[in-house]
C-alpha cells in the first residue's frame, strides 16, 4: 500500500518536474545575464485572469485560453552575440525533449519554429523558438492548448490594434 | 547454573537454541538482574515481546486503515511541499497586471507565428475580413 502511494507520488512529481524543462534550463543558464528577459507566469495567475471581466471578443477568448493553461515561460534577448548557434542548439534541445515540429517560418529577418508535445490528442505543451539577426527567444506554454483559439486570438488582437490606430487617426483628423 | 546459562548462550549466538531454551535464557536474566550487556539485551527482548502482544490485542482493522490514511496524508503533504518549492521559480511574475501583459504578448507572438505559417491565401482572406470589419466599424461610427 505504502509502496503504491509512494510510487504514484514519485511519478507525478517527476512528470511535473519535466514540464517546461527546456525553457527552464535556458532560464537557469542565463539567470544572471541581464540582457535576457525572463518571465514565468503560474497557473495561479491564470486563474486570476478569469476573475477580470472582459467584454470584448478578444478578451473573452484570452480568458478561455488562459483558463486552460498551467504555466507560461518566456526567455528573450534583443541582443545576443551568437543568435544562430543559440537558435540551432535550442532547436536540437527541443527535439531531444520529445517535441514534434509543427512549423517553421524563415525569412530575412528571423527564423521561427513552433513545436508541440501531444498526449492523447491534446496538445500539452507548445514551444516557440525565435532566432533573429540579433535576437533569440523562447516562449513556452503548458496546459491544455488549442491552436485554433490562439491563432484566432492573434488575429482578433491585430484587428483591435488596427481599430485603435484608426481611432488615433480619427482624433488627429 | 552459571555454566548452564553460558552453554545456552553460546548455542543461542550460534543460532542452535530451541524456543524453550530461549525462554529459559530470558527468564534467567529476568530473575537474575545482571548488568551485563547480554542481560540488558534479553530484558529488552522480553519487553519487546510484551509490547508486541499488546499491539496484537488492540490492533484492529480500523487502526490499519487509520495508519494508511495517515501515511497518505503525510505523503500528499510532502508532495505538496515539494511541488510548491519546485514551483517557486525566481522568474515568476507576482504582479497580475504584468503577468496579464506578458501572457497577452506571448500568446500574440505564438498566434502570429501560427498565422504566419499558414498560406498567403488565408492571410489575405483574414486581411480582407479585418478590412471589412474596419469599414463596418467606420460606417457605424
Amino acid at each position: 500500500m505504502k509502496k503504491y502511494v509512494l510510487t504514484i507520488m514519485t511519478l507525478s512529481i517527476v512528470s511535473l518536474g519535466f514540464s517546461q524543462a527546456v525553457v527552464t534550463k535556458y532560464m537557469d543558464k542565463y539567470e544572471s545575464d541581464e540582457t535576457f528577459t525572463k518571465v514565468s507566469v503560474s497557473s495561479k495567475m491564470f486563474s486570476l485572469f478569469s476573475e477580470m471581466e472582459g467584454s470584448e471578443e478578444d478578451e473573452q477568448l484570452f480568458y478561455d485560453i488562459t483558463s486552460k493553461l498551467k504555466g507560461m515561460k518566456v526567455i528573450m534577448s534583443e541582443k545576443v552575440s551568437n543568435p544562430k548557434s543559440l537558435y540551432n542548439t535550442a532547436l536540437s534541445d527541443v527535439e531531444k525533449a520529445g517535441f514534434e515540429e509543427l512549423m517553421t517560418v524563415k525569412d530575412a529577418e528571423e527564423n521561427v519554429m513552433i513545436s508541440i508535445k501531444e498526449k492523447a490528442g491534446t496538445i500539452e505543451e507548445l514551444i516557440m523558438v525565435i532566432g533573429g539577426n540579433q535576437q533569440f527567444g523562447m516562449v513556452s506554454i503548458f496546459g491544455e492548448i488549442n491552436l485554433k483559439e490562439i491563432s484566432k486570438l492573434a488575429s482578433l488582437m491585430r484587428v483591435s490594434q488596427l481599430k485603435y490606430l484608426e481611432k488615433i487617426g480619427e482624433s488627429i483628423d | 547454573m552459571g555454566s548452564q546459562i553460558d552453554n545456552l548462550l553460546e548455542r543461542y549466538w550460534n543460532g542452535e537454541t530451541t524456543l524453550e531454551e530461549e525462554a529459559m535464557i530470558k527468564s534467567h536474566f529476568r530473575s537474575n538482574p545482571s548488568l551485563s550487556n547480554e542481560g540488558n539485551y534479553f530484558r529488552y527482548l522480553n519487553k519487546k515481546g510484551e509490547l508486541k502482544m499488546e499491539e496484537a490485542k488492540t490492533g484492529t482493522k480500523k487502526k490499519t486503515w487509520i495508519s494508511a490514511a495517515a501515511t497518505i496524508t503525510v505523503g500528499l503533504m510532502t508532495a505538496f511541499l515539494i511541488i510548491n518549492s519546485a514551483n517557486k521559480d525566481p522568474f515568476a511574475v507576482e504582479d497580475p497586471e504584468e503577468a496579464y501583459e506578458a501572457t497577452r504578448s506571448a500568446l500574440m507572438m505564438i498566434g502570429a507565428g501560427l498565422n504566419e505559417g499558414q498560406t498567403h491565401a488565408l492571410e489575405l482572406t483574414k486581411f480582407n475580413k479585418a478590412k471589412e470589419e474596419l469599414q463596418k466599424e467606420a460606417q457605424s461610427e
